[in-house]
């Protein structure tokens, strides 16, 4: 019978990862402030926040990427997430290597909700080619990112999740990426003298050309490129016309896109706080909607606070409207795609931020609604 | 190294040749394509006739066409400009052209609240609204639940709106259905049908209080309390939803018509009494024939001069058009072109004389209305507002009657050239002199006396205005004027209109902008001195000089 391991270097070493909408875990594997996670979870952001289990969040930067096996590696701005017991790197293991049937521990962190453990058995040890991944007998259960590690609390790998990894992976299970990887990584980037002032740099996974995010294909090999999320090359007119339209708000929108129909933006109302607004395609991709949280609505007076939404809608409510999804107010801005130019955009999303923040405060005032900050649903496994 | 024509490599040295197929390392000159933007169903060959209206910026009647679907729709007049009747399959969608807003409006009545499930039935048409397919809302006018789509008219298209038409019909027709069954909420389509009257679209209710500061409408609406009947209720408020500051529009010259205006309007046109359904204007549209300006319905009862279209035939076409001197493409609505309403039914006939019929007679009708303000002015030693009223006079016969009387708009901007050179106003210029305005008023009555028949003329070279710095700086100065003039409505709507007519005429503004001082410049020709056309053309004023 197999022992029960602690799991307090995990603990010690393993933080959830916040970059905008997207989440990820991540690991501290230096002593120098460096954290292993998974490239697409945490997607083309570069300043990211990592909450340890106590939920200490500090900034931290990605300073190295590698596409090509879905590895991101972070950097902690100033000091590390503060616990009852100090942050400690966890050991890597690479030898003796992972053997078919080995018993390994998955492990992931969700910001707000702790860790998660899983016990897993190798079902596919990595051969010996570098970056060959290893495979578990146990589904991928939270965010990528998080360290895989045997019975001594030692990492054997990383779970990895990407559009690469995930074609490969048969139904649903967790990928890892051999602890090697990691120290290769690790050799490079410690002894590097200016690692505070790092920037990762995106090279495209088959030619090793250097590429922006804005770019869908590489423009030297032609390939596409591994974003969490590619464009449709079904709907290319709608593609085109999102990327204008961010683009002239100043954002990136292969950075922004947080499904195949979604984008996570933020306006920022003159005066106000920053409104997290999500662009949202419908399923045809003819029409586009702009989707900014609002209130909470009050368990009472449910049918005048109907009413008065309803009849907010019609005259007082310029462009936008005001809807519900579940308990949630919403404003809403819908149009027909074609009517999505980039010469309207950035002022619509300045319009919404605006009346976001205007009802919130109106409806707080009139039924006591509790304001909604985000249209992220809470973090769950 | 490879050959740019086939791929093959080339062998070493300079102009290299390949072996392949002969070519060399030359690059090939490859160009980006521009943004390849289409608008889905814009070559639909059914749409020509309302893309050779929009084209040509009459936007009531590409409207009219490109809502064409079994039938042409029925017009009517609403207080915010044209408006139609639209059957798609057998449900009726209102469109509503708002000139003053540039805004398109297309609205259908869905459901009445019911009694029992009326909680579901305003959460489900709330779900309705988060939906991302639906471009149109859902909003509630007493008891009525309308689906309402609205925006900017220059955002939008032929096919846009056909295609538009055919959404809200759909959704409101699966929404009715939807509400009736699960909710017992009767249904407003079959009540209406699409022989529907306009004004069944229930009265809508401003909250101005609650409303964002940057569009909402200021103006409080009286609470109309629950409607007796469909026949007893008023037409939907004209609070347009106005984009954000800023939307939609280049900034040059700022111009945004506060709804309290529009609101005026409409409640200065006394609607009501022409409100009831069977005395609304609505009646087939043929295809090729334009939308009905927006004016009062002819069924005014003659006891309201007022309202009856003095200024109509001058009316411009409405839309976009680009400024002098294309300006001479543009033609007045003829009264043919103008709504044909019944014979039994129309007021009795203007009867103009032979003379104000033709251009050349209308444009001695402008000029002689300024001989008569001129009269009026020389008892009461205002010099400065005497040259004013010349220059507006020029302008606005530039404006209106430079394409049809050529000859004598020539020749009146270059005879009065001297006192039109610039603006001088009793505020800024008192102690230095200024020209007399007799001369160019002598000018007036030789253009009458010939009846505008002059010879030959050499084409008036109007001097733009390069920037908005230099429009605001002449038309701070007309407005300057304008507010010492006597408070005379007469004059001041005459210095007022002269103003928009010169602006237009010589500034190459953004479409919206230029659209909509058009509009208003339409609206003020139709409506004539009223109080309230006055103050929507000074309030334009004020806030492009204050810009």
């Amino acid at each position: 019978m197999m022992s029960s391991p602690s799991f307090s270097p995990v603990r010690r070493a393993v933080c959830a990862v916040t970059a905008g909408p997207q989440r990820a875990a991540a690991w501290l594997v230096s002593s120098k402030g460096l954290f292993a996670t998974s490239h697409a979870a945490v997607g083309y952001h570069t300043e990211v926040e990592v909450e340890n289990e106590s939920g200490d969040s500090r900034p931290a930067r990605v300073v190295w990427v590698d596409l090509a096996h879905d590895l991101a590696i972070l950097l902690a701005d100033g000091a590390l997430p503060r616990a009852a017991e100090p942050m400690a790197p966890l050991t890597l293991r690479e030898v003796p290597s992972v053997k078919t049937g080995d018993r390994v521990f998955l492990v992931s962190a969700l910001a707000g909700r702790g860790l998660r453990i899983e016990p897993a058995s190798v079902c596919a040890a990595p051969k010996s080619s570098a970056g060959d991944l290893m495979d578990v007998d146990a589904p991928a259960v939270g965010p990528a990112g998080g360290p895989v590690v045997d019975a001594d609390s030692r990492a054997v790998g990383i779970i990895v999740r990407s559009s690469i990894s995930q074609s490969r992976a048969p139904s649903g299970r967790a990928l890892v990426l051999p602890a090697a990887e990691i120290r290769s990584a690790l050799r490079v980037l410690e002894a590097a003298p200016d690692l505070a002032k790092r920037t990762p740099v995106y090279r495209c996974p088959t030619c090793v050309t250097q590429f922006i995010p804005d770019h869908d294909v590489c423009l030297s090999c032609g390939t596409w490129l591994p974003h969490p999320f590619p464009p449709s090359r079904a709907h290319p007119i709608a593609e085109r016309l999102v990327r204008d339209a961010l683009a002239s708000a100043g954002m990136v929108a292969n950075r922004a896109r947080t499904g195949p129909t979604t984008w996570h933006v933020t306006a920022h109302p003159p005066g106000g706080e920053a409104v997290p607004v999500r662009l949202v395609l419908s399923g045809d991709r003819t029409t586009f909607a702009l989707r900014a949280p609002v209130a909470i609505a009050p368990k009472a007076d449910r049918e005048a606070l109907y009413r008065l939404l309803l009849t907010i809608n019609d005259q007082s409510a310029g462009p936008f409207r005001l809807s519900m999804s579940d308990d949630r107010v919403i404003a809403v801005f819908a149009q027909p795609i074609a009517m999505l130019t980039g010469a309207t955009f950035p002022q619509t999303l300045l319009g919404i931020g605006e009346v976001a923040e205007h009802f919130r405060k109106i409806l707080h005032e009139g039924f006591d609604a509790a304001p909604l900050n985000t249209l992220a649903d809470p973090p769950d496994w | 190294m490879h050959c740019t024509t086939c791929g093959w490599l080339l062998p070493a040295g300079l102009r290299a040749s390949c072996a392949a197929c002969g070519g060399d390392d030359t690059p090939l000159p490859l160009v980006d394509n521009q943004r390849p933007l289409g608008r889905e169903g814009d070559d639909e060959p059914s749409l020509q006739a309302a893309r050779d209206a929009w084209s040509n910026g009459e936007q009531g009647r590409a409207i009219a066409a490109a809502i064409t679907f079994e039938a042409a729709p029925r017009a009517f007049t609403s207080p915010h400009g044209p408006g139609w009747v639209a059957a798609v399959g057998s449900v009726p969608v209102f469109a509503v052209l708002d000139v003053v807003g540039a805004l398109l409006f297309l609205e259908v009545p869905v459901v009445r609240l019911p009694q029992t499930k009326r909680v579901g039935v305003l959460r489900a048409a709330l779900a309705l609204c988060d939906e991302t397919l639906s471009c149109a809302r859902a909003v509630l006018r007493l008891d009525l639940l309308v689906l309402r789509f609205s925006a900017r008219v220059d955002a939008l298209s032929p096919a846009l709106i056909r295609s538009l038409a055919r959404e809200i019909a759909q959704i409101a027709s699966k929404l009715q259905q939807q509400l009736s069954y699960m909710f017992d909420a009767r249904p407003a389509i079959p009540e209406q049908g699409v022989l529907s009257a306009w004004d069944r679209l229930g009265r809508a209710q401003a909250l101005p209080a609650l409303a964002p500061p940057s569009f909402g409408p200021p103006v409080s609406q009286p609470n109309s309390g629950r409607p007796s009947s469909p026949s007893s209720s008023r037409a939907p408020i004209s609070q347009t939803p106005t984009p954000p500051s800023g939307l939609n529009r280049p900034i040059t010259l700022r111009l945004s018509i506060p709804p309290s205006l529009a609101a005026a309007s409409v409640e200065d046109s006394d609607l009501p009494a022409i409100l009831a359904p069977d005395q609304a204007d609505e009646r087939p549209l043929a295809p090729t024939m334009p939308p009905p300006p927006s004016r009062p319905p002819m069924e005014v009862p003659p006891s309201r001069p007022s309202m009856l279209p003095s200024a109509l035939p001058n009316v411009p076409a409405l839309g976009l058009r680009p400024p002098f001197p294309s300006t001479s493409a543009m033609r007045a609505i003829s009264q043919s072109e103008v709504d044909a309403v019944p014979p039994t039914r129309r007021p009795p006939p203007l009867k103009p004389s032979q003379e104000t019929a033709t251009p050349e007679g209308r444009l001695c009708d402008l000029l002689r209305q300024a001989l008569s303000l001129a009269t009026a002015l020389s008892f009461q030693q205002k010099p400065h507002t005497m040259l004013l009223l010349v220059r507006a006079a020029v302008y606005r016969a530039v404006h209106d009657h430079h394409q049809n009387v050529t000859n004598a708009v020539d020749y009146l901007f270059r005879a009065t050239r001297s006192v039109t050179r610039e603006i001088w106003t009793a505020r800024t210029d008192a102690g230095r002199p200024v020209p007399v305005a007799e001369p160019a008023l002598a000018v007036f009555e030789q253009v009458v006396a010939s009846r505008a028949q002059l010879p030959r003329e050499k084409q008036a070279q109007i001097e733009p205005w390069t920037s908005a710095a230099q429009a605001k700086e002449h038309l701070g100065k007309y407005l300057t004027e304008i507010e010492l003039a006597p408070a005379d409505p007469s004059l001041r709507y005459y210095l007022a209109l002269g103003a928009l007519c010169e602006l237009v005429t010589r500034t190459r503004l953004p479409a919206p902008t230029d659209q909509r001082l058009r509009e208003i410049i339409a609206y003020a020709q139709r409506d004539g001195t009223k109080p309230v056309v006055i103050e929507l053309m000074m309030t334009a004023l004020r806030k492009i000089v204050s810009g």
